[in-house]
């Protein structure tokens, strides 16, 4: 049919429809475009390099990092081939060069990134080796998948505005950083991190999460030889804590998406829920919950850099402006 | 006309990164959708299991062409933090003997403060994500390589023993955090001789 035949009704329905997903993606494009000062994000480059820094040399002082890497037999390594396929990869031989080599690239670059020194190119070896140590050793934890997104996305930002060796070389040479620097870095990872928290919320298939498992999980992993830092069993009189951690965890994970309402509506807006959510402080209570969970975490169990290389992120939630009062 | 191309260029990236975000943020909630995973499959009627099924199939079709940067970056949108936690738990033991010997003698138990050979390598959270046995694909892949490299290092360090065995425990969560109850069985046991390692 063409566009003749139809009656002004619905050719002016048909207009409307256009001019307001138009107008939608105009501030779909505005909102990414937004800028702001590089405060969040530069504390938390220099807390997930330097996080990423100490992870590397806690392996050396473990004896396994070059061990981790290679194949055997004289490692626990995959033999993976690198990406790109011409860069070493850590091999079956009586060297560990290679892994050796690996290793060095994520302790530099991860101590470049925290420092924000020559903050492209390190970020940009950072997530190569990153990747790299993954296909390597492909057992890490949440966290190592998290940084794998973390970590580039960080790397195309201007992270190295502030607190950075490249702000302060370029302040000394007269070419200092931009006073403000694209937000969208900030929004996408506090994204992730939210998302992150949902899903592990919706993926928990253990009734031990849940009320009617009676709140157990906590209470259980503290009693996995593996992971619990105290002896099972010896914080028995804790247990309706752990309870009430469980069910805490659950409430704070499943909320995640909340907090995209309550960061939105964090200075103005929102109606009733927006006055209420700012009156009642509930993003500064859903945020110190957080906090004081992953402390919790690496109080009670032995998960290594989890709980920090979170917390690391944390400084995203806030807006640079909260940062100057 | 050159003139006119820099403010053109200029307003167009700010487009196409607002297009390439909503795509990354489009295809991360198609990855991480809370679709059932087998074992809840299992408990499904049947006719909320073929719902479940077919948008695992969609889900798959639509995740098709982002493969290779998933596979690149080994990331997933569904993020399983302690998804199970009861139920059979591990533990491992660490032996070893020389060849004359018919006994076992433990070297490293987890959370046993009287064997604690190599405790803190094995605690470091890297080499304990490859011997601790995942709920769903049990053993690592990358388990006998580790138990290899472990019977090595146990060689080199003390010249008497001529085998290690290294296996889990099998144990219960005991309920309201009582602790750990072994069952005295074990799984991925495995073991290797001096001459398997050092050929």
């Amino acid at each position: 049919m063409s566009a003749g035949a139809l009656s002004s009704a619905t050719r002016h329905a048909r207009e409307s429809v256009a001019v307001r997903w138009s107008a939608a993606f105009a501030r779909w494009v505005a909102f990414w475009d937004r800028r702001e000062p590089a405060t969040s994000l530069a504390l938390t480059r220099i807390l997930v390099g330097a996080l990423l820094f100490l992870d590397m040399l806690l392996a050396r002082q473990k004896g396994a990092a070059h061990a981790l890497l290679t194949p055997p037999p004289f490692g626990m390594g995959t033999g993976a081939p690198s990406f790109p396929g011409f860069l070493p990869a850590p091999a079956a031989v009586g060297t560990d060069v290679a892994a050796l080599l690996w290793w060095a690239v994520v302790l530099v670059a991860a101590l470049m990134f925290s420092c924000g020194m020559f903050y492209k190119a390190a970020g940009l070896f950072l997530t190569l080796a990153l990747i790299n140590c993954a296909r390597f050793d492909p057992n890490g934890d949440a966290i190592d998948s998290l940084y794998r997104v973390v970590v580039p996305i960080l790397t195309l930002s201007r992270a190295n505005a502030r607190f950075s060796m490249d702000a302060w070389i370029g302040q000394k040479i007269g070419r200092p950083p931009p006073a403000l620097v694209p937000a969208w870095p900030r929004y996408l990872i506090v994204l992730q991190l939210l998302w992150m928290y949902f899903s592990a919320a919706h993926c928990r298939d253990d009734a031990a999460w849940w009320p009617h498992g009676g709140f157990s999980a906590i209470g259980n992993v503290m009693g996995d030889p593996h992971f619990a830092r105290f002896p099972p069993g010896s914080l028995v009189d804790l247990y309706p804590l752990t309870q009430l951690g469980t069910a805490v965890s659950m409430t704070f994970e499943l909320s995640a998406p909340l907090m995209v309402l309550l960061t939105w509506f964090r200075t103005e807006g929102g109606g009733s829920f927006g006055a209420i959510a700012r009156k009642w402080r509930i993003r500064w209570v859903w945020l110190v919950t957080g906090v004081v969970l992953h402390l919790g975490i690496a109080l009670t169990m032995t998960l290594g850099m989890f709980p920090y290389g979170v917390l690391a992120l944390y400084p995203l939630f806030l807006h640079p402006a909260e940062y100057e009062r | 006309m050159p003139v006119a191309s820099r403010p053109l260029r200029r307003a167009a990236w700010p487009t196409l990164r607002a297009v390439l975000i909503a795509t990354a943020i489009g295809v991360g909630l198609v990855d991480g959708a809370p679709i059932p995973t087998a074992r809840v499959m299992a408990t499904l009627p049947p006719t909320l299991r073929d719902v479940a099924t077919r948008l695992q199939d969609l889900q798959t079709l639509l995740l098709v062409p982002w493969r290779p940067l998933k596979e690149l970056f080994m990331v997933s949108q569904r993020w399983s933090v302690f998804s199970t936690t009861g139920g059979i738990r591990y533990r491992m033991w660490v032996e070893a003997r020389p060849g004359s010997e018919p006994t076992w003698t433990l070297l490293y138990r987890a959370q046993d403060s009287e064997h604690t050979f190599f405790g803190d390598t094995l605690g470091y959270r890297r080499v304990r994500n490859v011997y601790n046995p995942s709920r769903s694909v049990g053993a690592k892949s990358t388990y006998p390589a580790f138990v290899s490299w472990l019977a090595r290092e146990i060689f080199e360090h003390q010249s008497r023993f001529d085998e290690v065995r290294v296996g889990m425990e099998r144990g219960r969560t005991l309920p309201r955090g009582e602790g750990f109850a072994p069952l005295g069985e074990f799984d991925y046991v495995l073991v290797r001789r001096r001459s398997e390692v050092f050929p």
